[in-house]
């Protein structure tokens, strides 16, 4: 299962799943883009569907999880790679509504999917949980705050629950992207788009001196699901290119 | 599953420190995945060993001797590694010296100036020549060993928890030096891994059933790691999939710092 599938860092994560043989469920609240996702890969010849979620509404999570087992029969591994950015704003100038989405859809909402997941995987004999959590779960960056304490909430959660299930088979492990080229970062690159030099500058922030592509994102997050990572628990793999380093 | 990786093809490795243990897992698995492999240890008879087991298996494999702490013979292995194999594409400096427990007052300045001549003096010095080598062929991957005692404490281990905090600290400066001239480094940090340095502490305790479950129930994942849970985690730092993971250190412990 792979959630915020419908496009980015999702979308490339379910691609690569089915690429390698996982029957995937590609869930969104963009019903439209989840649905190309899963024809993506169904023209690859591999094997998905799509079911909407809302990742911070209780009942779909489970929703989610009861149409993998109703469609393929349970549930290995859940990548919950859905989350919310915020515009910058400053912490004082941040009204409790978006402070209370940030961290419903960012936070919670990874509490109440896990709880769905968990025990499935326990029936069924194990699995792999790999959450998204960011950089900016490590370093700041102004305008940021309740972005920066949600995300750091799911490495804290991530590493609890991995050490909560470690012992019955379950993994739990997460990942922390730098700056993808999504459709997001997109709306960046647009504004920039007359000012290569202003652009350079934004680039070489990464000492890699480039962005990541969603799919570098997605088989880092493929590693985690392996058995190849079979020791590896409750860990917080960063993937920014070496961003946080300086 | 083992990760299979068609990049690795005809690709060449070295691996120090691979006369057994997490070092001859990761040799036999780059191997596996079709790498070239130069086998690096002071231990000849394990070391040539480890290079049998790959060429009975299929793998092509060479030894040679390197002692890490002498500048000259990490020079020489790259050398090797190059007029034997053409190339260097990947290193894992696994190497390490362990310490027998003993707290920091009563630790005596010989040790101490061999533990950070191995493990960190020895690392700079095997990179020094690695990287070159790398960046004529167009890029590299380096893989270091650390430890999880490089993030948290145990009694009787200061200076080589220092020498372990050093091997991160150095492999992500070295990271950002050479990341946008691809060349990527990142470091492992093992948690306790079923190797012949935990065998005296399973033979200390062989008659206390109860004291060694005690002691394996430290690790959430209750149980020690194998070697090749190591090893695989190399093979993907090294791999394509790690393209954008640059100075990471991945802590492979079955949860053992999360605590």
């Amino acid at each position: 299962m792979v959630s915020g599938a419908a496009s980015g860092i999702g979308r490339a994560a379910a691609i690569a799943f089915a690429r390698n043989g996982a029957r995937v469920v590609v869930t969104d609240i963009d019903d439209a883009a989840g649905r190309e996702t899963v024809a993506v890969i169904t023209a690859a010849g591999g094997e998905a569907l799509f079911q909407h979620c809302d990742v911070a509404d209780d009942r779909e999570n489970r929703a989610a999880v009861e149409f993998a087992m109703a469609k393929f029969g349970g549930l290995d591994y859940a990548y919950n790679n859905c989350g919310l950015r915020s515009p910058k704003m400053l912490l004082a100038e941040t009204g409790e509504d978006l402070v209370d989405r940030l961290l419903a859809v960012n936070t919670k909402a990874l509490w109440s999917a896990m709880r769905h997941q968990i025990p499935v995987m326990l029936e069924r004999g194990g699995g792999a949980i790999v959450n998204s959590a960011s950089t900016l779960a490590f370093v700041a960056l102004e305008g940021r705050s309740i972005y920066s304490a949600s995300k750091a909430g799911v490495v804290g959660m991530s590493r609890a629950a991995a050490v909560e299930y470690a012992a019955r088979n379950i993994r739990v492990n997460v990942i922390c992207p730098g700056t993808t080229e999504t459709a997001l970062f997109g709306g960046l690159l647009k504004e920039y788009a007359d000012q290569p030099e202003k652009l350079e500058a934004l680039r070489s922030q990464q000492p890699i001196n480039r962005w990541a592509q969603p799919s570098e994102l997605a088989e880092a997050a493929l590693f985690l699901f392996s058995e190849g990572a079979s020791y590896v628990i409750g860990a917080a793999l960063i993937v920014d290119g070496g961003y946080t380093l300086r | 599953m083992t990760a299979i990786y068609p990049e690795f093809e005809e690709k060449v490795a070295i691996v120090s420190g691979g006369a057994d243990g997490i070092g001859r897992a990761t040799a036999i698995a780059f191997a596996r995945n079709g790498v070239r492999v130069v086998v690096a240890d002071i231990n000849e008879a394990g070391g040539h060993e480890t290079v049998a087991l790959i060429k009975a298996a299929g793998g092509e494999a060479l030894f040679k001797r390197c002692d890490v702490a002498v500048d000259r013979q990490n020079g020489e292995l790259v050398a090797f590694a190059v007029q034997k194999f053409g190339g260097l594409d990947y290193a894992f400096n696994n190497v390490g010296l362990t310490s027998p427990k003993i707290p920091l007052a009563e630790t005596g300045e010989e040790l101490v100036d061999r533990m950070l001549g191995i493990n960190v003096k020895g690392l700079w010095s095997a990179m020094r020549h690695q990287i070159p080598a790398m960046l004529a062929r167009g890029g590299g991957a380096i893989v270091n060993n650390a430890s999880t005692l490089a993030f948290v404490a145990l009694a009787g281990r200061a200076v080589y928890s220092a020498s372990k905090a050093g091997v991160v600290a150095m492999t992500r400066a070295v990271a950002v030096e050479y990341a946008a001239k691809n060349v990527r480094v990142n470091v492992i940090c093992p948690g306790t891994t079923e190797t012949g340095e935990l065998r005296p502490l399973l033979e200390e305790y062989a008659g206390q059933p109860e004291k060694i479950a005690s002691i394996r129930a430290q690790q959430p994942i209750n149980r020690w790691a194998q070697p090749s849970e190591q090893a695989e985690p190399v093979l993907f730092l090294c791999s394509e999939g790690a393209s954008y993971v640059i100075g990471a250190a991945l802590l492979v412990d079955g949860g053992y710092t999360l605590r």
